[in-house]
């Protein structure tokens, strides 16, 4: 008996090692293969921009007001946001924002074009200002606990009388990040008034042991027609939605069907720059989403780890992780298709117009902005 | 205030690796001068040398390119700029064609002789010595 244990144990070992290569091998050609559902491109869409608008801003969104559609950009170099009416391809006007009052501008939403909100993450505050930029009211973020992460994705948006902020703020101790409290909503009674209630959503299990600044961001996207915001964190398969109108939290888990597994960070993986650049380009995770309220599809961007990584390379902003988009059927609550990306697409430039997905398009014309339209098949 | 703590800790870690790979000054005054050997029309009578990063902290390359501004036609100085994102986007921030500067050298790569760069730094011709930009 003691001489046959040894070898079953060396049996089942070879096994399991053997077993582990197919999966890895026959997995990696799977991994980056399309599914289901993919993204046919049927045209392009160029915007001519001065010398003065850079051909990255830092968000474009894009309002249907009095019957047209009006693509607005945030100029960060020049802290203004850009309106343009998309139809005509024409510049409509430049809303500049003085730094030194409003600190960086992280985000905005248009209600009308007398009526748009504005946040900085730097000032923690909102404002509602007019056509003439002048100062209707100030949303006072800061009574909240926690402190800004000197990252993250802020947005704004305004929705049945509500002002909802959502924005990344978190509470470190020795033990990582206890909690954050990542959605300010300002209700409609007393007329906005600055006394705002938060969500707080408790970061994923993931998060809890440490913490690395690339996989902590997360990503977001409203919902207008069922009043919801999505959240979906770098390092969780789960994606956060939240019923603004009933308070409720819900979660669907939306990731790739195939297996594999986001490694939680440890203090060396994100001790300096570099070691913190491998951990991040040598994980999966997810990124962007966005949701296509017509068709009730939410797409949510996934990436995979660089190949052929050294450990002591320098990492550059050219260097890019493969990445897909994963198409999610929020009514059947399944997962539709699978759709690699290239490094042409931006995938943090995306907005929905007539049920066709618009992806920034990364060309070296600096004074234009490229989008991609692609249609779900 | 936890937040704080967090990010002093950060700020204090880096700073202790730059501190620690300082000791390598002799190298960077080889590359340094192998840089400026190759820019023709560089002046020759600056005192330091500024060198900005295109990533890292954000707040710090701020406040350096505001000082780059301010000081773009000081003679005690030489810019170095490693290779942006976007070089139009960094002319909209410095509002003039940073290309054009004659005491500003723009590499078409990024600065690797430097670990962790990350944060701008200051080259003193005299001393030899570099540190960080406050």
């Amino acid at each position: 008996m003691l001489n046959i244990k040894p070898s079953i144990r060396l049996n089942n070992i070879l096994y399991i090692i053997t077993l582990i290569i197919f999966t890895n091998c026959v997995g990696g050609n799977e991994n980056l293969e399309n599914k289901g559902l993919f993204l046919s491109k049927i045209g392009e869409r160029r915007i001519k921009i001065d010398s003065l608008t850079s051909n990255l801003p830092q968000d474009i969104q894009l309002y249907e007001i009095e019957k047209r559609y009006i693509l607005a950009l945030l100029n960060a170099p020049k802290n203004e946001i850009q309106l343009y009416d998309f139809q005509k391809n024409q510049l409509i006007e430049k809303k500049s924002l003085d730094e030194n009052f409003f600190g960086q501008i992280s985000d905005f939403y248009i209600h009308t074009l007398d009526s748009i909100f504005i946040s900085s993450l730097t000032k923690k505050s909102a404002w509602l200002i007019n056509g003439d930029n002048q100062i209707l009211q100030t949303f006072k973020l800061n009574e909240a606990l926690g402190s800004s992460l000197p990252i993250g994705n802020e947005n704004i948006v305004f929705s049945e009388g509500k002002l909802i902020i959502s924005t990344q703020i978190a509470i470190f101790d020795s033990k990582g990040i206890e909690e954050a409290p990542l959605v300010f909503i300002f209700e409609d009674n007393n007329d906005l008034i600055n006394a705002p209630t938060y969500n707080y959503l408790v970061y994923p299990n993931i998060y809890q042991k440490s913490f690395s600044p690339e996989l902590g961001l997360y990503y977001n996207s409203f919902d207008f027609s069922n009043n919801k915001f999505y959240h979906g964190f770098s390092a969780s398969d789960w994606v956060y939605s939240l019923d603004v109108k009933n308070n409720k939290l819900d979660s669907i888990e939306i990731k790739p069907e195939f297996n594999f597994q986001i490694k939680n960070s440890t203090p060396s993986d994100i001790e300096n720059v570099n070691t913190r650049q491998y951990y991040y380009y040598s994980n999966y995770n997810y990124g962007y989403i966005l949701v296509d309220q017509t068709k009730r599809i939410l797409y949510r961007i996934f990436y995979f780890p660089k190949k052929d990584l050294e450990k002591n390379s320098q990492l550059d902003y050219e260097d890019l992780k493969p990445k897909c988009i994963l198409i999610f059927d929020l009514e059947s609550g399944k997962l539709r298709g699978q759709f690699n990306l290239t490094d042409k697409n931006n995938e943090g430039l995306m907005f929905i117009l007539n049920e066709k997905i618009y992806i920034n398009q990364i060309q070296n014309n600096e004074d234009e902005i490229v989008f991609d339209i692609f249609d779900t098949v | 205030m936890k937040m704080k703590s967090f990010l002093t800790y950060l700020t204090l870690f880096n700073c202790a690796l730059f501190f620690a790979s300082c000791s390598k000054n002799n190298d960077y005054s080889t590359e340094l001068n192998h840089i400026l050997s190759e820019c023709m029309n560089c002046p020759s009578d600056y005192k330091y040398i500024m060198l900005i990063p295109s990533l890292g902290c954000v707040g710090c390359i701020s406040d350096a390119e505001t000082f780059l501004q301010e000081n773009v036609n000081n003679p005690d100085y030489i810019f170095l700029l490693e290779k942006v994102q976007s070089k139009k986007a960094l002319r909209i921030r410095l509002g003039f064609d940073f290309q054009k500067e004659s005491r500003i050298i723009y590499l078409e790569d990024k600065i690797k002789f430097i670990e962790n760069f990350t944060f701008p730094m200051i080259f003193d011709t005299k001393s030899g010595n570099l540190t960080q930009f406050e």
